[in-house]
Parts: structure tokens; sequence; C-alpha cells
């Protein structure tokens, strides 16, 4: 029988401690050898083999091989510069891991980038594109529009210093689109196309278009925010309607008790208990409100000219020319006598500081939004472009020129609201929304809700202002 | 008695092993301790570098306050630890996460039980309702809360429409004050896995038992009262132990129940959960996804585990008053 030595807890705890880091080891040597490693460092990377440009976007199933980016322009850039694309589907969780561990995309989708490019600049985490945009094919610097100064922040002010990145296109997102045929139904005149209503004529024009039939909603009246309850920035506009700011001068402060906050507030209460829209009492299964309207249930919504694309065209990009007849698209609603018809959003893209591509990345960001790509997803009038030069080829055929037409005259109107770099957007709205839901649903009176925002506001302020430094 | 190995007619085999008459030799081998540790490497490995590493960055974590997002964070101490003491909305989700598994558990330890005992009967096709019962517990939980929703959709689920039948007004089933309730339906979906352990339970249960009870006039509520149940107090102690610390993690079913749209945040947004279904799991998940707050988001974690450790030691205290073993346990132990 062969002799067994014993062997000690000690020894076998020192030898797994071992053995785990030799696999951690070997795992880490593993990955930067492996595929998904980006070889964008000249010295590591023979020079016939493809860069990898990791791009991280939304919906990539679907994105290559639409309107807004075509699968042949998509391989001729890969042709052209030797690289090769790897989309990565946008993931706010997955982007912020890969941030902290320095591996960060070369290219980031940012939504609501009006609300989020203070967020990200303030922390370093963005790179300034002055010097690519000087050199940049097609998105020269005096073709921007004005639009792209949301992307711009000097460390104090949205609006004014560098520039963090571009939008692919952007709206005034408070335009109103009405749904005449149930105008027609309901008896109700339409919107002017210059004159804004108020937002006491949108909620009473709302009761008046709902309908209901076996004690369900049939049609809703109005939905004012993308099938949620309020997001910050559109809080922000009908503040600023009243000529009142919500934020501070230096946004270490947003204020929910001044008269002009509890007025907009108070709003979105009674649009709420009203029945009147898919909200908190009234939830809509779908994911948002857009699929409500094509199915004529909804007569009225708060999306700006990017929602030209959803009336005009179907999911196949096939023209829905009855459908589109019946539309009508009017100026934001006002809340006082300041006219502010602002963008909320100019979705767009960003390049990380960390990114190890950077050159390659505004190249694409420069062809894909500047460049010939870019206009089909103008000529379909999908959004608002961000170069002076492409707002041509939005379409003017038919009923499309009736919404270029609006568009054009309420563009004197638009304006850029400034965003806080303390807390993100996310955060914001969360918190809005959790308590007006409450106040909605009468869990809360709404005064005690507005303390309860002003509370975790403030506290979400803070936070930023201890990792920022200031 | 015990007998010798000569008297039993064995015989020694080679290495001093002794085997029954007209058996073959077995050959057993003796491997060095080494061999053991490979193969439970795998599983040693797993556990230190995916479980214990990151509860040890999480508690480092907890002591920081690390928004997930830059490399400006700073050591805070027990600042996070503090906060949560005097955060309502802790206190408020502690009490209704406690309040949650006070009905849940014992629902389903009751349910479970009663389903062990309706099928632990000699009748035609005992197997197939065994199955049937236990086939919802394996079906996922996404899967299982999806298809609640769905079901009690106020205006398109099968729930409200079977109430319209019957001239019924339709119920807001996914919000305050029902939607409690159908977060407990979902909990009590999974009975199947209980009955499970509870039908083993039952069937270690010695008949004779029962015979003999039988025979001295008990009907089956004193012989379940008598014999079932203090039989098979372990097993219920053991579910009772596991099915609390299952609830109280209870995380994913609160936010696929949101009714509608919700926030385009998608699934991590806590915006839109009803209040009666804000837990505590959710409260920890705004921390992280909506707030960016990491290390406090990780601190709120470590309380939770010292509140399941609090409440798994409780439960072991008191086993000594309601749980019987068969097998005296050793008293100096």
């Amino acid at each position: 029988m062969r002799s067994i030595s014993p062997i000690s807890r000690r020894t076998f705890l020192t030898r797994s401690a071992l053995a785990v880091g030799a696999v951690s080891g070997s795992s880490a040597l593993l990955a930067a050898c492996g595929p998904g490693a980006s070889s964008g460092g000249a010295a590591t990377t023979a020079p016939s083999a493809p860069v990898t440009l990791n791009v991280m976007q939304r919906h990539v199933q679907s994105l290559v091989g639409s309107p807004a980016l075509s699968k042949e322009n998509v391989i001729a850039f890969e042709k052209a510069n030797n690289c090769k694309i790897n989309w990565l589907e946008f993931d706010q969780v997955k982007l912020n891991a890969s941030l902290v561990a320095g591996d960060a995309p070369d290219l980031v989708r940012i939504e609501g980038a009006a609300a989020s490019i203070p967020y990200i600049a303030a922390r370093g985490l963005a790179e300034p594109l002055d010097d690519y945009f000087a050199k940049a094919t097609y998105a020269k610097t005096d073709d921007l529009a004005d639009i792209t100064k949301v992307y711009r922040y000097d460390g104090k002010q949205q609006g004014q210093g560098p520039i963090y990145g571009m939008p692919f296109d952007y709206s005034q997102d408070g335009m109103l689109w009405y749904n005449k045929k149930l105008f027609d139904q309901a008896k109700v005149p339409y919107l002017s196309d210059s004159d804004p209503i108020t937002y006491d004529q949108l909620l009473a024009m709302g009761k008046q278009l709902t309908t209901s039939q076996g004690g369900k909603i049939k049609v809703f009246g109005v939905d004012p925010c993308y099938g949620d309850v309020v997001f910050h920035a559109q809080l922000m506009q009908m503040i600023a309607q009243q000529g009142y700011s919500l934020w501070n001068s230096d946004f270490t402060k947003a204020d929910f008790t001044t008269p002009a906050a509890k007025k907009a507030l108070q709003w979105f209460v009674d649009w709420g208990q009203a029945h009147v829209g898919p909200g908190p009492l009234d939830p809509n299964p779908e994911s948002w409100d857009g699929p409500l309207y094509q199915e004529n249930r909804l007569a009225i919504v708060e999306y700006g000219y990017w929602f030209n694309g959803q009336v005009t065209l179907d999911a196949n990009a096939k023209p829905t020319p009855d459908f589109a007849a019946q539309q009508g698209f009017a100026p934001a609603p006002q809340m006082g006598t300041t006219r502010v018809d602002a963008c909320r959003s100019a979705t767009g893209m960003w390049i990380p500081k960390k990114a190890k591509n950077k050159e390659l990345a505004f190249k694409f960001l420069d062809f894909w939004y500047a460049g010939p790509q870019s206009q089909m997803h103008f000529k379909t009038g999908q959004g608002l472009p961000p170069l002076k030069s492409q707002l041509a080829l939005l379409p003017q055929d038919g009923i499309n020129k009736t919404f270029y037409d609006v568009q054009q005259k309420n563009l004197a109107n638009l304006s850029v609201l400034s965003f806080s770099p303390y807390v993100t957007a996310a955060a914001m709205d969360s918190v809005l929304t959790t308590n007006l839901n409450n106040a909605i649903k009468g869990q809360m009176a709404l005064n005690d809700a507005i303390a309860a925002m002003q509370k975790q506001v403030a506290d979400l302020i803070q936070q930023g202002r201890d990792q920022v430094g200031s | 008695m015990t007998l010798s190995t000569k008297e039993a007619g064995m015989h020694p085999g080679q290495g001093g092993h002794v085997v029954a008459p007209g058996r073959r030799r077995r050959k057993w081998v003796r491997y060095s301790p080494w061999t053991f540790y490979l193969f439970v490497s795998p599983w040693v490995i797993g556990f230190l570098a995916l479980t214990v590493v990151p509860l040890l960055f999480a508690l480092l974590m907890s002591f920081t306050n690390f928004d997930g997002l830059t490399d400006t964070w700073h050591w805070v101490g027990l600042h996070n630890y503090q906060r949560a003491l005097q955060d309502d909305l802790f206190w408020t989700s502690i009490v209704r996460t406690l309040l949650f598994t006070g009905v849940a558990v014992p629902l389903s330890i009751a349910g479970g039980l009663g389903l062990a005992l309706l099928l632990n009967q000699r009748i035609r096709g005992v197997g197939i309702f065994r199955t049937l019962f236990y086939l919802p517990s394996v079906v996922p939980v996404v899967a299982t809360a999806l298809m609640f929703r769905m079901a009690f959709d106020r205006d398109l689920g099968f729930v409200n429409l079977i109430i319209e039948f019957f001239h019924g007004h339709d119920i807001f089933w996914l919000s305050d004050p029902m939607a409690f309730w159908v977060l407990i339906m979902v909990m009590l979906w999974g009975l199947g896995g209980g009955m499970v352990i509870f039908l083993a339970g039952l069937q270690g249960i010695p008949t004779e038992l029962h015979e003999a009870a039988a025979l001295d006039g008990a009907n089956a509520f004193h012989k379940f009262r008598a014999i079932t149940l203090p039989l098979l107090s372990p097993v219920l102690f053991f579910q009772m132990v596991v099915s609390m610390i299952f609830t109280l993690q209870t995380f994913i079913q609160p936010f696929l129940l949101v009714e509608g749209q919700g926030s385009a945040s998608g699934l991590t947004d806590t915006s839109n959960v009803p209040r009666g279904n804000y837990l505590y799991m959710v409260h920890v998940a705004a921390q992280y996804f909506s707030f960016q707050r990491y290390g406090y988001g990780s601190a709120l974690l470590w309380i939770l585990f010292a509140l399941i450790l609090l409440v798994t030691l409780l439960i072991f205290r008191t086993s000594a008053f309601w749980v019987y073993y068969e097998v005296d346990r050793d008293k100096s132990a």
C-alpha cells in the first residue's frame, strides 16, 4: 500500500491561493491576446491586421442596413480604413464598467446629450474634439449648426468651451404632433402651426379628445412626455417659459419649491389624474407611445420633428400617405409668456478619453453623421441635421412641405437649456418620476412629493460635488 | 454479537482487505489527497474568484463613495452605513420586505406541504400529478413574471376578462394595492419545488407509526399532528431557512411586474415600481443604477447580509423547541 503524506490546512490554503492567482493571471494574459482586445497601438499591431473599432450603439441588430446606416457604406469605410467595426449594444452598466476598467469603447452613443454632456465632461471622461473637427472631411467647424453647442462645456457653463461630441440629429422636442382625424371626430379645432397653445389649453383639449368604451379608454387625448410621467428637461422648459429657472447659476441647487416649479408639477398631477393620457393610472402596455399614436389611439403627442419619420413611413420605410395626410404639426405648448422651445436631447456620440482608436473613431463619426451616408437619414425626415448644409436635404414634397414649413418657422424659437454637471439626467428623472407617480396616485400630497424631490436632489448634487471636487 | 472475520466466512485478500467467500477480490486503490483537491478545485476556484472576491470588493466599496463610473472616489468610512439609518426609504423597504417574507414564506411552506400530503398517496396517475405540480417551478423566473404581467394586465389580461365575463369591474392588479398580492402569487407559482422536498420527507416517515396510531384510534388530524409534523420538522426547518433567505432577496420580479411601458431607461429603472413592491433589493438597485451610488448600494447589501444572518440565527436558536430529530444529538456538542 502506498504511504500517504497528509497535507496541512495551511498548505492547502496557500496552494489554493496560488492556483487562483495563476488562473487569474493567465485569464488576463489570454484576454490581452484574445480577439476582443482592441489593437489600437501601432507598436503592438501588425501593419496589415485590421484595427478593431468598438462602437457602442442602440439596436445594433437592426442599425446596419437601416436608412440610418447602410451596410455597403459600413463595408466601404472598413475597407478604406483597414478596420473592422465591432458593434456593441448600448448598456449603461456595461459602459460604466468599461470606463472604470480602462477598456472603453471607441465611440459611444449618448441619448439626452443635452443633459449628459456636462456630467461626463466635468469628470474628464470625454475627449475634446475641436482639433478633430478642424481636420474633418465633412463636418467643418463653421458648418456646425447651433444645436452642436449642447455638446460644448467649459467647466462651468454648457454651450461654450470645447466640444465633446456630435449630434446625429435633433428636434425641438416639445413640438406637438396631432391626429386631425381624431380632432374631427371630437370636433376640436386644429392647432395653429405658428402660435403655441398653453398647457392649460392642452389639458382641456386632451379631455375633449379622450374617449372610452366599455370602461376602457379607447382614445387617449394627450401624452406630453414620451409615455413617461416627466423628464426634468421638460420641467426645466416649463419653468423657463415662466421666466424662471430650476437651477441656480452654478448648478449647485435645484429649486422645486418656487411657484413656477409647483405650477408645472401640479399640471402633471392634473394630467395624470384626468385619465387623458397613458400615465401611471392608465399605463400603456407598449414600450413607448408611438404605436398607440400610429393606431389612431392617441390624439396629441409631444415629440419633435424626428417623429416625421414615424408618421410618413412604415416600419419598412415605405411611405404611408394616407396616415401622413391626417397629421398636424404645431409649436410646443407654453406655460408662460417667455417663448422657450428647446431641444432636450440631441442624441449623438462621443469619444471616451481612454478610447484606443480616437482618430479612427472620429473619422467614422464624421463619415456617418456628416458624410454622404447621412443624406438618406435626413431625406426621410427623421430629425433635423447637425450641419447647416444638410438642412436642404429635409423632405419637402407633399405633406412633408407642411411639416418642414412649421419647423422652419419655429426654429427661430430654438434655445439650449443648461444642465448640471453634478447629477445625471437618469437620476433626476428617477427622482421626479418616483415622487410624481406617488402624487398622481394620491399616495402623497404634491407638497410632500416636492419636499422629497428637493431633499433627494440636494443629496445627489452633494454627491456629485464630492466627486467632481467643487 | 459481533462475528470475527473468520467466523463470518470472510478471508483476507491482498492489501489486508477482507473479501466475502465466492466473490472476486476488489482492488481498492487509495489515492493521494491531491486527487481530491484536484477534483474540488474547479468549484473552489470558482467560489473564491466569483463569490469571495466580489464579496470582499463590495465590502471595501461600502466604505467609499464610488460612483461606478470615475476613479475620483474617496474613503468615507462608516458614512454609508450611517446614511442607511437616516434613509426613510431604507426603513420602509426593510419593513415591506419583512412583511412580504412573513406572508410569502408561510404560504409557500404550507402550500408545498399541502400538495405533498395530497400527492403522498397511492392513487392512479399520482406521477402525472406530481409532474404537473412540479413543472411550474422549473420555468425561469423571468418568464414566470412576464406571464403574470400579461395575465394581470388591466386592459388585456385574461384575469380581468374573466371578471368582466361575470360582470365585475376591472381591477388594477399591477398597481397599488393589488401589486403586492400579485407578487405573492408569483412567488407561490414555484410551490412544486417545496412539494418535492416535503414529499421526500413524508416518504421517510415509517408507515408503521401511522398504522399503530390508527389502531389506537387516531384520526387523520391526530396522525398529522402527532406523527407527521414532528417527524417532518427537520425538513420544515430546512425549508423555512432556505425560503426565508431567498425571499428576503427578491429582486427581479418587482421590476418585471411593472405595468405599461415604464421609463425608457429599461429594467434597471425603479421609478415605476409600485410602492407596495418597492422591496429592499429594489431600493438597492436604485442606488446602483439610478443614482450611481455604488458605495451606498454595497453598504445596503452588507446590511441585508447581516439581517439574513440574524434571522437565520434566530430560527436556529428556536429550532431546539420545535425541531425533532430522531437521532439523539450529542448533548456535549
